[in-house]
C-alpha cells in the first residue's frame, strides 16, 4: 500500500478494495428530467459551479451534472463525468473519472475527507466478482476501519474523489491519501497545483495488492496496464493446475447459473489471464513502475542532502580554523568557503523552502529527511546569514555569475564532485577487492587451481608407488 | 576489456550530474562496450533511479554475468546486480529482429557513453540509435580515435553539440584473448 503515513487502502490475502478504477460505471446515466430542467435554468440564471460555468461543463464527454447536486460539497468544487484517462487506454470506455472545477494552487491542500461512510459488516475475505466489485472500500491503519466511498442510500458516490481513478503509470498521480493527525480524519490531498477541468488521480497501492482478481471484470488494456505496473501479479498468477481444478471447471462449466461464484473458481480465470498477458511481462527490460516520481524526487533529496553533509564536512575539518578570520585570509581560501556555503545554501534552500520536494510530504521517510536538511539548516542558519550579509559573498557571487564555479574552486572542495567521489569509492573499493578489474585472470586462476589439484594427486600417486617400491626394496634387501 | 578510472568515472557522472539539474529528466544510462562494469556500477549506485543497460559482446557479458552470480549478496556491490547487461555486436547485429528490444531501449536512454574507440561502432550508434532518440548526452573515445566531419556533421544535424569541456580520462585496457 502507498499510504505511507498509515492509511491505506484495503489490503488482505484475498481482496482489496479501493475507489473505482477503469472499471464499468455504477452510476446509473439518469436523463432526468427534473435535474436537466433545473440545469438548464442554472444555465440561464448564469450559475458558475467552482471556476467553470455550466455550459463549460457540459463540454466535458459523459459529465454527471445530477451528481453535484447529490453528493455534499466539502471545500472544493468537483466534478464527474468520463475519464480521458480511460479513454487514453481504450477508447470507447465510459469508466467515469473526477475531476476539479477549481484552481488550487497551492500542493497539499485537503482536497476531500474520504471517511464518511465507516463499514464494520465488509468482510475482507469475501470474493471479488464482477457482480461485487468491492471497489469504494479504503482501509484506514490508524482506526483500523474500512471506509465504504459509496454512498447506498443515494445510489452513488459519497465524495467526488471517490470516482478518482488509478492512473497505472499512464500519467503521474497529482493526489495522495493521508492521515490527518491533528483532526484525525483520512483525506485526499494534492501533490501538485490543480487546474479548472483536470482530471484526478491518486496511486491506490504501490505493492498492486488492490489489483489481485480483479482481471476477472477489467478490460484486458487495462489488465495489461495493471501488469506492467506490478509484474509481481503476473507472476503470482501462475501455478500449476491441480488435478481438482479440472472438476471444479466441468462444474462450473456443467452449471447452468454462473453465478455464486467460489473462490476457486476465480483463481482459475485468474490462470487463465496470465496466458494472456505473458508477451507483456517479456518485453521490458527494466520493471518502470519500479521507480515512482516520489522515488526518483527521494533519490534527488538524498543526493542534496549528502552534498549539504560534503559542505559541513568540509568546512569544519578543512577551513574549522580559518571559518571566524576566513575574510582576512588569502583570497583563494575565502572564495572556497564562500563557494561551499553557497553551494550549500541553495540545496539547504532549495529543500527547505521551494515547494520542489512537495510531493515527498506524504511518505515519512523522505520527510526525515527534509527534516535533517531543516535542522541542518537551523543550526548553521546564523552562519549563512552573517556570510551572506557580507560584501565579501555579494561580490563572490557576481563574480561566480559570470564564471563556472569550476574554475573557481578545486575539485576537493567541490561538493557534488566530492559527494560522487565518496559514493563510487565504496562500490570501487569494494570490486577491487572482489577482483573485478582481474576477470580474465581470476579464470585463469580457477583452471590453474585445478591443474595444481590434479598435479598434486599425481604426485601423491607417484610418491605412494615409489615409496612402496622403496619399501619393497628394503623389504628384500 | 576496458574499464575507466575512478577520477575520470567521477568527471563524467559530474558532468551528469550538472548537466540533469533534475533526475526526472535523467531516468534510462546505456553503456556500450561496457567491459568491466565500473563505470555501470558508478552510474547505478550514484544515480540509483537510472535504468543502466550495459551492452558488449557475447565473451565479456558472460564473464561479467558468472562473476556476479558467484559474488556474495548484500556488499557494496548491490548497485551492479540491478544493472542489465545485453550482449550484441553493435557493428552488426544493431538491427536485428532479437536485439529490437535493446535497440528501443537504447533510443529512450538519455546518455549513452560509447567508449568501444571503433569508428564503425560510433557509424552504427549515430545512423541507428540516435535519430528519433531521447539521447541528451552522449560520448566518444577520441584518443587515437577521430571522430570523422561526416559523422560530427550528422551529429550536428541532429542538433548535437560539441561540450565545451572535455573530459580527459583514462581507460585501462585489460586483454581477454589470452587463454
Amino acid at each position: 500500500m502507498n499510504v505511507d503515513t498509515g492509511a491505506s487502502v484495503a489490503s488482505s490475502t484475498n481482496n482489496y478494495s479501493c475507489p473505482s478504477a477503469f472499471t464499468a460505471s455504477v452510476i446509473p446515466n439518469t436523463d432526468d428530467e427534473n435535474t436537466l430542467s433545473e440545469i438548464v435554468q442554472s444555465v440561464l440564471n448564469g450559475a458558475v459551479y467552482g471556476d467553470l460555468s455550466i455550459a463549460a461543463l457540459k463540454q466535458f464527454p459523459g459529465i454527471k451534472l445530477e451528481l453535484i447536486n447529490q453528493i455534499p460539497k466539502q471545500k472544493y468544487c468537483f466534478f464527474v463525468a468520463t475519464s480521458t484517462l480511460a479513454r487514453k487506454i481504450v477508447a470507447q470506455s465510459e469508466e467515469l473519472g473526477a475531476f476539479s472545477a477549481e484552481l488550487i494552487i497551492e500542493p497539499g491542500c485537503l482536497l476531500e475527507y474520504v471517511d464518511l461512510i465507516p463499514d464494520r459488516s465488509f468482510n475482507i475475505d469475501s470474493v471479488i466478482t464482477s457482480e461485487n466489485k468491492q471497489e469504494f472500500f479504503i482501509y484506514c491503519n490508524q482506526r483500523k476501519m474500512y471506509y465504504n466511498g459509496f454512498d447506498k442510500s443515494n445510489g452513488c458516490g459519497a465524495y467526488f474523489l471517490a470516482y478518482a481513478n488509478d492512473p497505472l503509470g499512464v500519467t503521474e498521480p497529482n493526489m495522495y491519501l493521508s492521515y490527518d493527525a491533528t483532526n484525525q480524519r483520512l483525506g485526499l490531498y494534492n501533490s501538485k497545483c490543480i487546474r479548472p477541468g483536470m482530471e484526478l488521480f491518486w496511486e491506490y497501492d504501490s505493492s498492486g495488492k488492490y489489483w489481485q482478481g480483479r482481471d476477472i471484470y477489467l478490460h484486458s488494456e487495462v489488465w495489461k496496464r495493471v501488469v506492467m505496473k506490478y509484474p509481481t501479479l503476473n507472476r503470482k498468477n501462475r501455478r500449476r493446475i491441480r488435478d481438482d481444478d479440472d472438476t471444479v471447471e466441468s462444474q462450473v462449466i456443467g452449471s447452468i447459473e454462473p453465478s455464486n461464484p467460489s473462490p476457486v473458481k476465480r483463481r482459475r480465470l485468474q490462470l487463465v489471464c496470465s496466458n494472456k498477458t505473458a508477451e507483456v511481462t517479456q518485453a521490458p527490460l527494466f520493471a518502470r513502475s519500479k521507480f515512482t516520481t516520489k522515488d526518483i524526487l527521494e533519490c534527488q533529496l538524498q543526493s542534496d542532502l549528502r552534498e549539504i553533509k560534503t559542505g559541513i564536512l568540509i568546512l569544519q575539518k578543512g577551513f574549522g580554523s580559518f571559518m571566524e578570520s576566513y575574510q582576512t585570509i588569502s583570497a583563494s581560501i575565502c572564495d572556497t568557503v564562500l563557494n561551499i556555503i553557497s553551494h550549500m545554501y541553495k540545496r539547504s534552500n532549495a529543500v527547505v523552502n521551494e515547494s520542489f520536494y512537495a510531493d515527498l510530504v506524504s511518505s515519512s521517510r523522505a520527510l526525515g529527511l527534509i527534516n535533517e536538511v531543516s535542522n541542518i539548516y537551523r543550526s548553521f542558519d546564523d552562519m549563512f546569514s552573517t556570510v551572506r550579509r557580507s560584501s565579501q559573498y555579494l561580490d563572490f557571487i557576481a563574480k561566480i555569475s559570470s564564471k563556472t564555479t569550476d574554475t573557481l574552486t578545486p575539485d576537493t572542495y567541490d561538493l557534488i564532485s566530492k559527494d560522487i567521489l565518496t559514493t563510487i569509492k565504496r562500490l570501487w573499493s569494494e570490486m577491487d577487492t572482489l577482483r573485478w578489474k582481474d576477470l580474465v585472470a581470476v579464470d585463469r586462476e580457477n583452471k590453474g587451481y585445478l591443474k595444481n589439484i590434479i598435479f598434486f594427486y599425481i604426485v601423491i600417486i607417484i610418491f605412494c608407488r615409489t615409496h612402496d617400491a622403496l619399501c619393497f626394496h628394503i623389504n628384500g634387501y | 576489456m576496458h574499464y575507466v578510472s575512478i577520477s575520470t568515472a567521477t568527471k563524467i557522472i559530474y558532468l551528469l550530474r550538472t548537466h540533469f539539474t533534475y533526475f526526472h529528466d535523467f531516468l534510462n544510462y546505456a553503456d556500450l562496450g561496457v567491459g568491466i562494469p565500473y563505470l555501470a556500477g558508478a552510474v547505478k549506485s550514484y544515480f540509483p533511479h537510472v535504468n543502466v543497460l550495459g551492452v558488449d559482446l557475447p565473451d565479456p557479458i558472460q564473464i561479467i554475468s558468472e562473476k556476479l552470480e558467484v559474488m556474495p549478496k548484500h556488499n557494496k556491490c548491490a548497485a551492479l546486480t540491478s544493472v542489465v547487461f545485453s550482449s550484441f555486436n553493435v557493428i552488426s547485429d544493431v538491427l536485428r529482429k532479437d536485439n529490437l528490444n535493446v535497440l528501443n531501449h537504447l533510443r529512450n536512454c538519455q546518455v549513452i557513453t560509447n567508449f568501444i574507440g571503433i569508428v564503425e561502432a560510433n557509424e552504427s550508434i549515430i545512423k541507428n540509435v540516435l535519430p528519433n532518440s531521447l539521447c541528451r548526452i552522449i560520448m566518444f573515445r577520441v584518443t587515437n580515435v577521430e571522430i570523422p566531419s561526416l559523422h560530427h556533421d550528422w551529429l550536428t544535424r541532429m542538433k548535437f553539440a560539441l561540450h565545451p569541456k572535455r573530459i580527459k580520462g583514462s581507460l585501462a585496457l585489460q586483454v581477454i584473448s589470452c587463454s
